[in-house]
């Protein structure tokens, strides 16, 4: 009796050690968006890029991990001063990427995100890039645009894409706000799957609209 | 008693619950530095840290059986490393710089390449075209680089000593043979294709790919533009030039058409000439280019050109005495290329087609030439393994050339097959190899040739490295010898290249020497006496008895934002010391076109609050020889020294609302009398200095983009 007793005791307490693994998965999920919601400088979008790159590892067939890792190297790459270190980040979001295609995962918050990564690499060194990564941009955006018009980050990117446009290549604030507006409007009306799905450029589309005000 | 159970109960549940283990530690680099930044975590669980600015790491785990431990950081080789967790309080954990990025061992002897597709290219495909003295001719921008000669007389690449006809130009690998308009007595042209064609340019200045061939000293290989951004309307006006080109983007098609016209007369009427013109240069044209993507990378582009120019001067024979000289010339040109994947294997399938005539009057003596090009070529290449690599290839050309006066003419056809092997490999500590082969045949002259190129690129620090190239390399002798001879042979010269590169940020330092050796050169073996010029008669039974050398330092130093926001700049210098004893030279000299000392400074400045690109450009050349005909040692004259100072602004704005360039330059600010040698009337006594078309002179364009 009292072995059997210690032999469930053991069992139980494996199966709560392993519970207690997946268990911190979403945990971990809310605790990284969270800080990456706080997030103030390079070190701390480091620190989150490292946590969703650990979880992207374990949930190998989960897409937001990844998602959320590409994206954090995009913003890294938005924030560093060099164009080696901003192409580096950019190539590094392009893995998590590439690893979300190679496991089939494509969706229209797949397209906008590789959308943004090449406005990333294009922002870099606009004179030089715009016939190749802004073409790849524009791909990508259509992409989504096709699974999903309803996205309000497509509007968002293809705005802000335009506001630093110059005015003669199609650019300039009169053609950069109906897009903002757009966004602005989806953005009303946007309810994520879950909370760890993207949700990201709601606070963003009410600064950038600061330009669209006359 | 069911309480004391329950106790034991929950005393066996904590302890087969795992304890904490506490792993903490150092990541550093392989100089001992702290690494900031890196993923440390058990492998297949969520247990890890980042580290910070020290390097530091620390996080628990209730792991017991999972004891590999994963490392991650940009830049650095990812690692799993097997660890003690009973002993895992002080881990000193290393990664080392990823080979990747900046860190890779480049082939680099030779080699300049504007390109945005590589990493640490030294050159992207804009800075060509905001290159001040180059007036938006992509050839003018590559004068700026190490070891190309400032020849101003002439077109074309004079690269280390070689002669412009040393060097071949391509595109997406299939030869221009028409790169420039038609070549004019003492006057340079232009080149004929658009800097805004390419996406990419790859200049070999010696040591090149087994890819290549028929071309003693140098090539430029072009890649052409993929899809266009989007459908456009694009006018371009200039005092000069007038053309419009229309773009259409489709899904996975596009289509541009082209057309130009240009006109110099009021140029000419606005700027002091130095010469006498009877027709000044004109012309018109159109291209089409067309692009279709299947699937994800294969791509069919197909590219033709067309234009008509008619130009006509008089050229002085100072005796008092001036001939007219007028030109007239045809020329097409197309290309089509198919580039796919296949397995691992990456093919590119290439046609080219050129035609090109000219119709000359010189005082009372009409002359055509004619020349006809067809190429083929296919090249595979393969990655056996991350570190080894494989291309092979093979072309066929055709040409036809012909050209006469009066009852008089010359016609010849050749056949040139080449297959070529190239094989790339990393092979460890620092050290990368490329070895070729290259294997030709000439229908015409009946001759086989085997060249053998190697190149070694070797890691010196994670900034610098040094690189070695040696090769050989075969080319025709030049046409006018072709007609004579049949039975002459390639023209040879051996390379040997030593390179040392260094980069950091945005600064790169580079400095490489060689020397170059020709032999089998066509000698004219009665040189009674030498004459200079255009058009000379070629004199007595030829051989390939003439050779030569060439022997110099390049050094390269560019600048680009390291030190100052929004300013760029770089700093050639190239010294050369050659001698030749070739065509019909009585002894060894240094040929016409060799210059010793050739200093370039390139400065831009882009001023964002005015939209305005600042350019300048200062460049220097030693004297050059020249011919004196009762001078001896013979080619011992030197003309002065050559300075250009040259200005250019491009100024970004919108006119009625569409993206607008206006484009202001000035050739020669401070109006040097620029000298390129001396012409002597025929009894030796008068001289009289060639000068260029125009000292200062200016140019104003306007470019507009319309949606």
């Amino acid at each position: 009796m009292k072995k059997s007793l210690i032999l469930l005791a053991i069992l139980i307490g494996m199966q709560v050690a392993a519970w207690a693994q997946s268990a911190d998965y979403p945990a971990l999920m809310t605790q990284t968006l969270d800080a990456m919601q706080t997030a103030a400088s390079p070190t701390d979008y480091q620190e989150a890029a490292n946590r969703f790159e650990r979880l992207a590892a374990l949930q190998a067939d989960a897409w937001l991990p990844n998602y959320w890792a590409a994206y954090c190297y995009t913003l890294m790459s938005y924030m560093a001063e060099k164009e080696t270190e901003k192409d580096q980040f950019a190539d590094k979001a392009l893995a998590f990427f590439d690893k979300m295609k190679a496991a089939r995962i494509e969706n229209d918050e797949t397209w906008v995100l590789r959308a943004y990564i090449a406005q990333a690499r294009l922002s870099a060194d606009p004179m030089n890039r715009w016939r190749t990564d802004g073409v790849m941009f524009q791909e990508c955006l259509g992409k989504a645009r096709a699974i999903n018009p309803q996205n309000p980050r497509i509007d968002l990117l293809q705005g802000q894409n335009l506001l630093y446009t110059p005015e003669g290549f199609g650019g300039g604030a009169k053609n950069a706000c109906p897009h903002l507006r757009q966004a602005e409007q989806k953005f009303g009306v946007f309810v994520p799957a879950s909370a760890h799905h993207p949700n990201w450029g709601k606070e963003y589309i009410h600064e950038i609209l600061s330009a669209c005000a006359e | 008693m069911k309480i004391f159970h329950l106790l034991i109960l929950l005393f066996c549940l904590t302890h087969t619950l795992p304890a904490q283990t506490k792993l903490q530690g150092w990541v550093r680099d392989a100089q001992g530095q702290g690494l900031v930044g890196a993923n440390v975590y058990l492998k297949n669980t969520l247990d890890g840290a980042t580290t910070d600015s020290t390097g530091f790491f620390r996080f628990v785990t209730r792991q017991i059986r999972q004891d590999t431990l994963v490392l991650s950081l940009i830049g650095y080789e990812s690692r799993i490393q097997k660890i003690d967790l009973r002993q895992a309080e002080n881990l000193q954990l290393t990664l080392a710089e990823e080979a990747g990025v900046l860190q890779t061992v480049l082939i680099t002897a030779g080699y300049f390449e504007a390109s945005d597709a590589k990493k640490a290219v030294l050159l992207k495909p804009l800075d060509i075209v905001r290159t001040a003295s180059a007036n938006g001719d992509l050839f003018g921008a590559l004068q700026t680089l190490p070891g190309v000669q400032r020849v101003g007389e002439s077109e074309g690449l004079f690269v280390r000593g070689g002669s412009a006809t040393e060097s071949k130009t391509m595109i997406d690998g299939l030869v221009v043979q028409n790169p420039f308009f038609s070549d004019l007595p003492d006057v340079s042209t232009r080149s004929r294709f658009s800097p805004f064609l390419f996406k990419g340019t790859a200049f070999s200045t010696g040591g090149y790919s087994a890819q290549f061939g028929q071309a003693l000293s140098s090539v430029l290989n072009l890649q052409s533009e993929d899809l266009p951004a989007q459908s456009n309307l694009n006018l371009f006006a200039s005092h000069l030039t007038w053309a419009a080109t229309g773009t259409q983007r489709w899904h996975n098609t596009s289509l541009a058409l082209t057309g130009s016209f240009t006109h110099v007369g009021l140029a000419n009427a606005l700027v002091p000439q130095n010469i006498d013109w009877i027709r000044p240069f004109q012309g018109g044209g159109g291209s089409a280019i067309f692009r279709h993507r299947f699937g994800e990378r294969d791509m069919l582009k197909a590219f033709a050109n067309y234009s008509h120019t008619r130009v006509g001067f008089y050229v002085p024979d100072f005796d008092g005495q001036k001939t007219a000289f007028t030109l007239q010339n045809h020329n097409f040109y197309q290309n089509a290329t198919y580039a796919w994947t296949q397995g691992a294997w990456q093919w590119q399938t290439g046609l080219s087609y050129g035609y090109d005539q000219d119709q000359i009057q010189t005082g009372e003596q009409s002359i055509w030439r004619e020349a006809t090009h067809q190429q083929g070529r296919t090249v595979g290449i393969v990655e056996l393994s991350e570190k080894h690599s494989l291309l092979i290839g093979g072309e066929w050309q055709w040409q036809d050339f012909g050209d006469g006066f009066g009852s008089f003419s010359n016609r010849m056809q050749e056949v040139l097959g080449a297959v070529f092997w190239e094989d790339e490999a990393y092979l460890g500590k620092g050290l990368a190899a490329r070895v070729g082969l290259r294997a030709e045949y000439s229908g015409y002259l009946q001759r086989f040739n085997l060249a053998h190129r190697l190149s070694l690129a070797y890691k010196t620090s994670p900034n610098s490295q040094v690189s070695l190239a040696l090769g050989e390399f075969f080319q025709n002798p030049e046409r006018p010898y072709l007609y004579e001879n049949a039975g002459l042979r390639f023209e040879k010269a051996y390379h040997y290249i030593l390179n040392y590169q260094w980069q950091h940020k945005g600064y790169t330092f580079r400095a490489e020497g060689y020397l170059k050796n020709y032999r089998q050169l066509v000698r004219e073996r009665m040189p009674n006496r030498f004459l200079p010029g255009f058009d000379r008669r070629i004199e007595g039974p030829l051989d390939n008895s003439g050779r030569g050398y060439a022997t110099g330092l390049d050094v390269f130093w560019r600048d680009n934002e390291g030190t100052f926001e929004n300013v760029d700049y770089w700093v050639s210098y190239s010294f050369v010391h050659a001698e030749r004893l070739y065509q019909n030279f009585p002894t060894w000299a240094t040929p016409e076109f060799v210059s010793q000392h050739n200093l370039n400074v390139v400065y831009k400045h882009f001023i964002r609050a005015l939209s305005l690109d600042c350019n300048l450009t200062y460049s220097y050349a030693s004297g050059r020889p020249y011919y004196a005909p009762n001078a001896t040692p013979f080619l011992s004259g030197r003309t002065p020294d050559f300075h250009n100072l040259s200005l250019g602004l491009n100024y970004l704005t919108s006119l009625w609302g569409q993206n607008t360039i206006v484009i202001f330059s000035i050739n020669n600010v401070l109006n040097y009398k620029q000298v390129f040698g001396y012409r002597f009337s025929a009894d030796g006594q008068q001289r009289a200095p060639v000068h260029p078309a125009t000292f200062r002179s200016f140019f104003l364009g306007l470019s507009m983009t319309l949606l």
